[in-house]
C-alpha cells in the first residue's frame, strides 16, 4: 500500500496543475495577446503595413486594374484567365479574382491600420515617434481608402480592430456611400499632415508630408475641388524637395531607388521572395526569346496596344524606355512583338522576381496635376510651364497657347505616355469623364466588339462578399 | 494531481477483508505442460472472495463451508468444483484456443467476442500472415476489414498507405484513425504525405528546404508486422467513444506478441523476394508517334495563320517538324522503339529477417523479437531497409502485483525516387513515358542523348540523369517504451497505470545537382534541402477496473480512468545553395540561405468511463463517456464530453431458440454515441501575427502583421453515430454472418470559412459544416468444406459507404479541395468538378452550332458542356462529373488445406470510384510533343478519318481549356479487382520436424499482386498522390505503381 502511494505520487509529478497543462502557446510566433507593448512593437506593426500594401503592386494588379483595361495595354498570351480576359475586354463580373485581390489587399490594409490606431494610445512612449507612425498609418489608410472609393464606388468603413469570428459577424460591414468614404480620406490625411515632419523622406518607402500632400491633392482633384487640389499641389511644388530625374530612363530601370523624383516607392530584392512580376507579365511569351538570362520567356499578359506606340511623337524620348516592338531571339534573328519595358529587370534569373523599384507617387504626377487643377481653374497659360517641364525631360517641344479644352487633351495624352505601366490611366480616364469615349473608340478602331457602359465605371462588389453579407448591395449593372 | 489522488484514495477506503472461514490451498497449472499458471483467478462462487495465484502457481484461500470454487485464467477452459472437505485442490487448466481467439481488445480492456456490444472487427493471427513484402501491418490489412478502405497509394519501399473507417470524416480536419499500440494512443498515420506539392516545388533553397518536410515514409512501418499478436479495428460510436474527442474516424488498437505461460519457443522466418513491375503503359508505336508529332505541328501552324505545307523555315520554332517525321514509314510500327520503361524499372530485391523467442520463466512472461527489411523498389535508385527490435515483458512482482514494459526500437532509411509529377519538375516516370520512341539512349560517344533543346524535340529531360542527380534520402528513427504496473486490490478489482514515451526522429535530405534545371531550363544551381523532424510524446494512463458476477446472472465490468498525454514536435529546417561541386551533396558544402526552426505542442487530459452489464448473457448493455481536454481547443471549449450507449441481445441464448439447433449464435446489436476528432492543429483558436516584409534601399525590412483571427469558441468535431448490428453462426459456428448499417451525422465540421474582406482576415477556421456517411457491411466466414483432411474456408466482406456534405458555411458555398475536385452541398467530398467534354468536333457545322469555347476551335476539338446554358464556355461551365468514393468494396480470401499443404488466394475488389489520372496531361494531352498512351493512334485526325471520337486531334497549342484544364478527359473509372496475395505453404510433418529437432518447420511461397482487372489507363488504380490529403484522393500524377511480388520464404519454430 505504501508502494501503490509513492508511485501515486510519482505520477503526479511533471504535472503542474490541470488548467496549466491545456494552456499552450507558441513559442516561435507571437499571439495578438502579447503584441502591441511598446515602441519596438508598433514600429513593426508599421512596417507590416506596408508589407501589405505590397499586394497592390507586387503582382501586377494596378497594371491589371488600370491599364490592361484602357486603351494602354492588352494580352498577348495565347490562354489568358478568365479573369484577365474579362479585364481585357471591360467585361467583369463578380467573381473576377483580380478585382476582388484590389478590394481585400486594400481593405486589409486598412483593418491593421485600425488593429494598430486602436492600440497605440493605450501604449505610452516618445510622442514624436508615436505621432509619425500614426501619421504613416493613416496615410496608408487613406491610399486603400482611395483606390477602393475609386474602384468601387461605395466600401464599408469601419475603424474596429477584430479578435472574433462573432465579433465580425455583429459589426456593421455594409456599404457607405461614397461621400463617407472621402470624409474620412481627407480626414486621415489632413491628420497625417499635421503630424508628420517637415523633413524629406530620404527613404522613399516611406510616406513623409510632401506625399501625403500630394494624394491629397490628387483626391482632392479627384472630387473636381481644382482650388484645395492646387493649393495642396503648389505647397509640395514650393516645398522645393523633389526634382524630376534628368533622365526618364533612370526611374524605371535597375538601381532606381530613392530617387528625387520619387514620392512613394515600393522597393523589390530578388531572391528573398520580394520581387515583382513585372518581368513576366509585361514581356512576350516566346519560346525561343533571348532578352533575358538563361533565354527564359516572358507571359505577354500586360504588353502596349499598337494604338498606344503609335500615339509617342516622333522624338519621344520616354518610347525607347517604355516599349519595344521587336524581340532578340536565340538565333540572333529578330521577331515583332509588342511588349514593354518599364519595371522590367532584365537581369532576372526567375522573371516572377524582378528587382526593379515601382514608384506609386512621383513629382512628375504633381506637376502633371497641379498643371491640371490650374487648366480646370481657367488658368491654362499658368498651367502650361508645368506641363511643359514634363515634355522638356522627355525631349519634346514645349505646348504654347493652347485654349483649356486643347490643354485638356494635351494633358491626356501626356499623362497616358508619361505614367504608362505605372497604374495612372484608368482612374484618370474616369476623372475626367472621359473613360467611355476613348476606350470605345479604341476598341472600335481595333475592331474589336467590346465596349465600356456607364455602370462599367465602377467595378462589381467581389460575389463573395455580397454571399458573405446579405447588406452588402452589389453595384448597379452587375 | 488533484484527479489521480482522489481516484486512489476511493480505492484504499474500498479495501475489505474476509474473515473465519476454512483455508484451503493448492496449485493451479498447465494441463499440457504442467507449467505453474502464475496470475489465475480463483475465486468463491457467488461471493466477492478470490485470490491469484502466485509465482509458482499457488494459492491460498478462506472459504466458506460447502463452497463451490471457480478457477479461471485468461485463454484457459473455466474450472468449478465444490470444495467439499480438501483443504489442498490442484487444478490443471486446459488451454482454450477458442477462448483465446475470443477476447477483443477493446479501449482500456478486454472483452469476450459474444459480449461485444459494438461494431468491432476483430483481426487475429491466421488473418495477419504477413505478407512478406508488407513493410507495415495496414498493407496486410488490406480487404480484411469491412467499412475499412485501405488504399496503397505508392509501391515505393516503405512508402504511405490510406486507411478511412466508414468513409471520409472531415474537410478540413484529418480523416486517419487513431492507432493505440499496446493501449498506448499513440496518434494518426501518414501525416502531411501530400505528394503534389513536393512534385512541383521549386528548387529554390527556400522551396527545397520545404519539400523535405514532405513525409514519404510510412510512420506505422515502425510497428513490425511480424510482431503483430492482434488487430481490432473500432468502427461504431459505442466502441471509439472511450477514445472521445480522437475516436470519430475509428480506432485500430493493435496487440504486440507477449510471452505465455508455459509455451517457450523460438521462431526464425526468411523470406526473399522478387518484385516487378505489373504492366507496362501502352504507348504509340515509334512510327504513330513521328505521325502524331508531325501532325500537332502542321495543325499548330495552321492554327497560327500558317499552311501545312510551309517548310520549317517559314515557321514559328515550336511548329517546326524533324525531318525524318515527315517520312514516318521509316519508323516501325510495332513495339515501343526506345524503351524507356525499361530503363527505369527494374526488377528488385526484397529479403526479411524475422528472429523472435517467446515464453514464460519462473514468473517472468517475454516475447523478445529483432527483424529486418531489406528492400530495393521497382523504380531505379529506389531503396529502403529497416531494423526492428522488440521486448516485451511482464512479471508477478507478487501474485497480485504485476509489472510489465514494452520497449521497442526501430531504425529505418531509405532513397526516394523522384517517381511522381510532372516531367517540367523532372517527374521520372512522366519523363520516361514522354520521351521520344525513335530517338537512342546514348549517343555515338556514350553521352545521355537528348533533344530537350531542340525545338523539334520534347524539352524532356533524359529519365538517367534524372535518377542520379536529384536525391531524396530519409531516415526514420523510433523508440517506443510503455511500462505499466496491474495491482489487484481486491478479488475483480484491479488498478493499473502505466507511463510511456514514444520518440521519433526523422531526418530527410533532398539534393538537386546542378546537371538538372526545372522547366525549359537544363541545368540550374545545385540545391539541398533538410527538414530533421523530432517528436516526444508521452502518455500516463490511470485505470480502475472492476469485474464482478452478482447471483450468476448479473455480470458488471466497470472501469474508470484518468490519462494525461503531451506530443512536442520539434522542426528544424535548411536549404543551402552556391555548391562549388555536385560531389558532395550536404548542406556542409553550400551556404545555407534560408531555414526555418520552431516547436509546435498539443497536450490532453482526459477522463473516462465504462460500465458494461449483462444479464444472463443474453441482455447486454455497454454505456461509456470521455471527457477530454485539449490544448487545441479555443479557450472557451476546452472541455469536451463524449458518451456512448450500446445494447445488445443474445436470442440464441433463449430457450425458444436452442429449439433450432442450425443456429448456434444470433445476436443483435444497437449503438448510439458520440465522438470528435480534434485533428485541427495545434493553436489554431489562437490570434497570431506573422513576420511581414518589405524591402528598403535594398535591405530586407522586417515588420509583424496580424495574420489569424483568434476564435476562442474553436472545438473538435464532433460525430453522431448511430449502428444497428447482427451476430449469426450457423451449423456449429461454420457458417458465420456479421452485418452492421450505420449512419454517422458529422456536425460542427471544421471548415476554413471565408470573412468579409473588411474584418482584415481572408478566412478562419470555424466549427460550422456537417456531412454524413451511412454505409452497410458484410461480414460471412464459412467453413465450406472439412472433411478427410481437406479444408477449405471463405472469408467474405462487403462494405458500402455513402457520403454527403449537408451544410457548409452558405447554401451555395463550394470548397476547392484540389484543383480538380470540391466540397459541396449534396455531393460527396472531392467530387470531381471538370469542364465535361461531349465528344470531338466532327466537323464545322459542328463547330457553329455549339456553344463558343474559343474563337479558333476547328472540327476535331473537344466539345464542352455549356453547364451553366449561358452559350459561352468557360470555367464555370465546370460541373460535378464523379467521386473518388467505391460504390463499395468487396474483399474475399479462400483457404483451402490438405493435411500440410495449405493455399490461401485474397482478391480485393473496387467498384465505381473515379480516378483523375492527372499523368495523362502528359500521357494523354494530344499536344504533338511527348510520347502517348497507345489509344491516341485512334484520335480525331479528319473528317474522314475521325478515330474513337474519345480523342481530339493533334495540336500544339494549349487553347479553349486544352491540355492543363481539368477536364473530364483525364477523369477515368478506378474500378478494379485484384488478385492481392497467393501463398501456397508446406508445413513439414511433426515426425520429421523433430527429427530435426524442432518444433515446427514450413516452407512458403507467395505471390502479391498476382493480377488486376481494371480499365484504368494509369499504372496503378490504387495509385495516389494526394497521400493522406482527403481533398485529392483519386488524384494519380504518376504515383509509384505497386509492384508484383514473388517470394519463397522458410519458417522454423525451436
Amino acid at each position: 500500500m505504501k508502494k501503490m502511494l509513492i508511485a501515486a505520487t510519482l505520477l503526479m509529478v511533471g504535472l503542474s496543475s490541470c488548467r496549466d497543462f491545456l494552456e499552450l502557446y507558441p513559442q516561435h510566433q507571437i499571439s495578438t495577446g502579447s503584441f502591441f507593448k511598446n515602441q519596438n512593437d508598433f514600429e513593426k506593426a508599421l512596417v507590416g503595413i506596408y508589407s501589405n500594401i505590397r499586394g497592390l503592386y507586387s503582382n501586377s494588379a494596378v497594371q491589371y486594374v488600370a491599364e490592361l483595361n484602357t486603351d494602354n495595354a492588352e494580352i498577348q498570351w495565347s490562354s489568358p484567365t478568365t479573369d484577365e480576359m474579362q479585364l481585357d475586354q471591360n467585361g467583369l463580373t463578380s467573381t473576377n479574382g483580380i478585382v476582388s485581390g484590389m478590394w481585400s489587399t486594400c481593405l486589409s490594409t486598412i483593418s491593421k491600420s485600425n488593429t494598430l490606431l486602436n492600440r497605440i494610445d493605450k501604449v505610452e512612449f516618445d510622442q514624436a515617434t508615436k505621432d509619425k507612425i500614426i501619421g504613416e498609418t493613416k496615410f496608408l489608410r487613406a491610399l486603400s481608402y482611395f483606390y477602393l472609393v475609386r474602384l468601387f464606388g461605395n466600401v464599408p468603413i469601419t475603424d474596429q480592430e477584430f479578435t472574433s469570428p462573432g465579433q465580425i459577424a455583429a459589426s456593421d460591414l455594409s456599404l457607405k456611400p461614397k461621400e463617407e468614404v472621402y470624409k474620412i480620406i481627407i480626414a486621415d490625411l489632413q491628420s497625417a499632415e499635421s503630424l508628420l515632419p517637415a523633413a524629406l523622406n530620404t527613404d522613399k518607402t516611406r510616406a513623409s508630408r510632401s506625399t501625403v500632400k500630394a494624394l491629397l491633392g490628387k483626391v482632392y482633384l479627384t472630387l473636381q475641388q481644382y482650388q484645395p487640389a492646387a493649393d495642396k499641389l503648389k505647397e509640395v511644388i514650393d516645398a522645393n524637395r523633389y526634382s524630376l530625374a534628368p533622365a526618364y530612363k533612370t526611374l524605371f530601370s535597375s538601381g532606381n531607388n530613392n530617387l528625387a523624383e520619387s514620392m512613394l516607392e515600393i522597393q523589390y530584392t530578388t531572391n528573398r521572395n520580394l520581387g515583382n512580376n513585372y518581368s513576366a507579365v509585361f514581356t512576350p511569351a516566346i519560346t525561343s526569346m533571348a532578352i533575358f538570362p538563361n533565354n527564359l520567356q516572358g507571359s505577354g499578359r500586360i504588353v502596349p496596344t499598337l494604338n498606344l506606340i503609335n500615339t509617342y511623337e516622333a522624338g519621344d524620348d520616354r518610347k525607347t524606355v517604355s516599349v519595344s516592338d521587336s524581340v532578340r531571339l536565340i538565333n540572333g534573328r529578330k521577331s515583332y512583338s509588342r511588349y514593354g519595358l518599364k519595371f522590367v529587370d532584365f537581369n532576372a534569373i526567375a522573371l516572377s522576381d524582378g528587382g526593379v523599384t515601382f514608384t506609386v507617387l512621383r513629382y512628375a504626377d504633381v506637376l502633371l496635376m497641379y498643371a491640371e487643377a490650374l487648366n480646370e481653374l481657367g488658368k491654362t497659360a499658368e498651367a502650361l510651364p508645368y506641363l511643359n517641364q514634363v515634355r522638356k525631360r522627355a525631349k519634346l517641344p514645349e505646348l504654347a497657347n493652347l485654349s483649356q479644352q486643347q490643354f485638356r487633351t494635351a494633358m491626356e495624352k501626356e499623362r497616358q505616355l508619361e505614367f504608362f505601366l505605372e497604374g495612372h490611366r484608368w482612374f484618370d480616364l474616369v476623372r475626367t469623364g472621359r473613360a467611355r469615349e476613348v476606350l470605345n473608340a479604341h476598341y472600335a478602331s481595333q475592331k474589336l466588339n467590346f465596349s465600356v457602359e456607364d455602370f462599367e465605371l465602377l467595378f462589381p462588389i467581389p460575389q463573395n462578399e455580397v454571399d458573405l453579407n446579405s447588406t452588402v448591395k452589389q453595384n448597379p449593372g452587375y | 494531481m488533484c484527479f489521480v489522488l482522489s481516484l486512489i484514495a476511493s480505492v484504499y477506503e474500498g479495501r475489505a477483508q474476509s474473515t473465519g472461514k476454512r483455508l484451503i490451498q493448492g496449485k493451479v497449472t498447465d494441463a499440457e505442460s504442467n507449467a505453474p499458471l502464475i496470475g489465475a483467478t480463483v475465486a468463491e462462487k457467488g461471493t466477492t472472495n478470490g485470490t491469484a495465484t502466485d509465482a509458482n502457481g499457488s494459492f491460498q484461500l478462506n472459504v466458506s463451508p460447502g463452497a463451490t470454487v471457480v478457477v479461471s485464467f485468461i485463454g484457459y477452459t473455466l474450472q468449478e468444483f465444490p470444495v467439499d472437505n480438501r483443504s489442498t485442490v490442484n487444478v490443471a487448466l486446459k488451454p482454450d484456443m477458442q477462448q483465446l481467439n475470443d477476447v477483443v481488445v477493446v479501449g482500456y480492456g478486454t472483452q469476450r467476442k459474444k459480449d461485444v456490444t459494438g461494431s468491432i472487427v476483430n483481426l487475429t493471427p491466421k488473418d495477419l500472415v504477413p505478407v512478406p513484402s508488407a513493410s507495415s501491418f495496414d498493407q496486410m490489412m488490406q480487404g480484411k476489414v469491412a467499412g475499412v478502405q485501405i488504399t496503397q497509394n505508392s509501391g515505393a519501399p516503405g512508402g504511405n498507405v490510406n486507411v478511412l473507417v466508414r468513409g471520409v470524416n472531415s474537410i478540413t480536419g484529418g480523416n486517419q484513425p487513431l492507432y493505440v499500440i499496446d493501449g498506448y494512443a499513440i496518434g494518426t498515420g501518414g501525416g502531411g504525405s501530400d505528394l503534389s506539392s513536393f512534385a512541383a516545388n521549386s528548387y529554390s533553397t527556400s522551396g527545397i528546404a520545404s519539400s523535405s518536410g514532405v513525409n514519404r515514409i510510412n510512420p506505422l512501418s515502425t510497428i513490425n508486422p511480424a510482431d503483430i499478436e492482434s488487430i481490432q479495428v473500432l468502427k461504431d460510436a459505442s466502441a471509439t467513444a472511450i477514445y472521445g474527442s480522437r475516436g470519430a474516424n475509428g480506432v485500430i488498437i493493435i496487440t504486440t506478441k507477449r510471452g505465455k505461460q508455459g509455451r517457450s519457443q523460438i521462431n526464425f522466418e526468411h523470406s526473399t523476394g522478387v518484385q516487378e513491375l505489373v504492366k507496362k503503359i501502352e504507348l504509340l508505336t515509334p512510327r504513330q508517334y513521328a505521325e502524331f508529332v508531325a501532325e500537332g505541328r502542321d495543325n499548330a501552324w495552321v492554327f497560327s495563320g500558317g499552311k501545312a505545307t510551309d517548310p520549317n523555315e517559314a515557321r514559328a520554332a515550336n511548329n517546326r517538324v524533324k525531318p525524318a517525321f515527315r517520312n514516318p514509314e521509316q519508323f516501325a510500327n510495332e513495339g515501343y522503339g526506345t524503351d524507356w520503361q525499361d530503363l527505369i524499372f527494374r526488377k528488385a530485391l526484397v529479403h526479411n529477417y524475422q528472429l523472435s523467442a517467446t515464453g514464460s520463466k519462473n514468473d517472468l512472461n517475454y516475447f523478445v523479437s529483432g527483424g529486418f527489411l531489406d528492400q530495393d523498389g521497382i523504380i531505379i535508385g529506389s531503396t529502403f531497409k529497416k531494423f526492428n527490435l522488440r521486448t516485451n515483458l511482464d512479471v508477478y512482482l507478487t501474485p497480485k502485483l504485476k509489472l510489465g514494459t514494452s520497449f521497442a526500437g526501430t531504425h529505418s532509411y531509405g532513397d526516394f525516387a523522384r517517381a511522381e509529377g510532372h516531367l517540367q519538375h523532372r517527374g521520372l516516370i512522366s519523363a520516361a513515358l514522354a520521351s521520344d520512341p525513335t530517338i537512342p539512349v546514348y549517343d555515338a560517344t556514350g553521352n545521355y542523348y537528348s533533344e530537350f533543346s531542340d525545338p523539334t524535340g520534347i524539352p524532356v529531360e533524359h529519365p538517367l540523369l534524372i535518377a542520379s542527380e536529384f536525391s531524396d534520402k530519409r531516415k526514420n528513427n523510433n523508440v517506443f517504451s510503455n511500462t505499466y504496473l496491474e495491482y489487484e486490490i481486491a478479488s475483480g478489482l484491479v488498478l493499473k497505470s502505466s507511463v510511456g514515451v514514444n520518440y521519433s526522429n526523422n531526418i530527410t535530405r533532398l539534393w538537386k545537382s546542378s546537371k538538372v534545371g526545372l522547366a525549359t531550363s537544363r541545368t540550374g544551381a545545385a540545391t539541398a534541402g533538410v527538414t530533421e523532424l523530432n517528436s516526444l510524446n508521452w502518455l500516463n494512463e490511470n485505470t480502475l477496473n472492476y469485474r464482478r458476477l452478482i447471483n450468476e446472472k448479473h455480470s458488471f465490468d466497470a472501469i474508470v480512468g484518468f490519462t494525461a498525454q503531451k506530443n512536442n514536435d520539434n522542426i528544424l529546417q535548411a536549404g543551402a545553395s552556391d555548391f562549388p561541386t555536385d560531389d558532395v551533396p550536404f548542406l556542409a558544402a553550400g551556404s545555407i540561405t534560408s531555414g526555418t526552426n520552431f516547436e509546435s505542442e498539443w497536450s490532453m487530459l482526459s477522463w473516462l468511463g465504462r460500465l458494461n452489464y449483462s444479464y444472463a448473457d443474453k441482455y447486454l448493455l455497454t454505456a461509456t463517456v470521455r471527457r477530454d481536454g485539449s490544448s487545441r481547443f479555443g479557450a472557451r471549449n476546452k472541455w469536451g464530453t463524449f458518451p456512448s450507449l450500446s445494447a445488445a441481445y443474445r436470442l440464441s441464448d433463449e430457450d425458444f431458440m436452442k429449439a433450432i439447433p442450425a443456429i448456434s449464435e444470433l445476436k443483435i446489436r444497437a449503438s448510439i454515441g458520440t465522438s470528435g476528432n480534434n485533428l485541427i492543429g495545434n493553436y489554431a483558436s489562437l490570434g497570431l501575427l506573422s513576420i511581414a516584409r518589405t524591402v528598403s534601399s535594398g535591405q530586407v525590412i522586417a515588420g509583424i502583421t496580424p495574420t489569424s483571427l483568434a476564435n476562442d469558441e474553436l472545438t473538435w468535431e464532433r460525430s453522431i453515430q448511430t449502428n444497428l448490428g447482427l451476430d449469426l453462426s450457423l451449423f456449429q459456428n461454420r457458417l458465420t454472418l456479421t452485418a452492421d448499417v450505420y449512419r454517422s451525422h458529422k456536425k460542427d465540421l471544421l471548415l476554413t470559412v471565408a470573412l468579409p474582406a473588411a474584418s482584415g482576415f481572408s478566412n478562419s477556421l470555424q466549427n460550422i459544416g456537417e456531412l454524413e456517411n451511412k454505409g452497410l457491411e458484410l461480414t460471412l466466414n464459412s467453413q465450406n468444406i472439412a472433411k478427410g483432411g481437406f479444408t477449405w474456408s471463405t472469408d467474405m466482406n462487403f462494405s458500402m459507404n455513402r457520403n454527403k456534405v449537408l451544410a457548409l458555411n452558405t447554401e451555395n458555398a463550394r470548397i476547392n479541395t484540389s484543383e480538380y475536385q470540391v466540397a459541396q452541398v449534396g455531393y460527396p467530398i472531392s467530387s470531381f468538378r471538370l469542364l465535361k467534354i461531349q465528344g470531338v468536333f466532327q466537323n464545322a457545322e459542328e463547330v457553329k452550332s455549339s456553344p463558343l469555347q474559343h474563337p479558333r476551335v476547328q472540327p476535331g476539338d473537344y466539345r464542352f458542356l455549356d453547364a451553366d446554358g449561358n452559350k459561352v464556355i468557360t470555367q464555370a461551365d465546370r460541373t460535378i462529373v464523379g467521386n473518388p468514393w467505391p460504390k463499395f468494396t468487396l474483399g474475399m480470401g479462400n483457404r483451402f488445406a490438405y493435411k500440410s499443404l495449405s493455399l490461401s488466394v485474397d482478391v480485393y475488389g473496387s467498384h465505381g470510384n473515379d480516378m483523375y489520372f492527372q499523368g495523362g496531361e502528359v500521357s494523354i494531352n494530344g499536344a504533338g510533343v511527348q510520347n502517348q498512351l497507345a489509344a491516341l493512334a485512334d484520335r480525331w485526325r479528319s473528317e474522314s478519318s475521325p478515330g474513337a471520337g474519345i480523342y481530339s486531334r493533334s495540336i500544339r497549342n494549349d487553347y479553349a481549356f486544352g491540355f492543363s484544364a481539368g477536364t473530364s478527359k483525364y477523369l477515368f473509372d478506378g474500378s478494379f479487382v485484384r488478385i492481392r496475395n497467393v501463398n501456397l505453404g508446406y508445413a513439414f510433418p511433426k515426425t520429421i520436424a523433430e527429427k530435426l529437432k524442432l518444433q515446427a518447420l514450413s516452407l512458403y511461397a507467395n505471390i502479391t499482386n498476382l493480377y488486376t482487372f481494371t480499365k484504368y489507363p494509369g499504372y496503378d488504380p490504387e495509385g495516389g498522390t494526394g497521400g493522406d490529403n482527403i481533398g485529392r484522393t483519386g488524384i494519380d500524377f504518376f504515383a509509384y505503381p505497386n509492384p508484383r511480388t514473388y517470394t519463397v520464404g522458410v519458417r522454423v519454430a525451436l
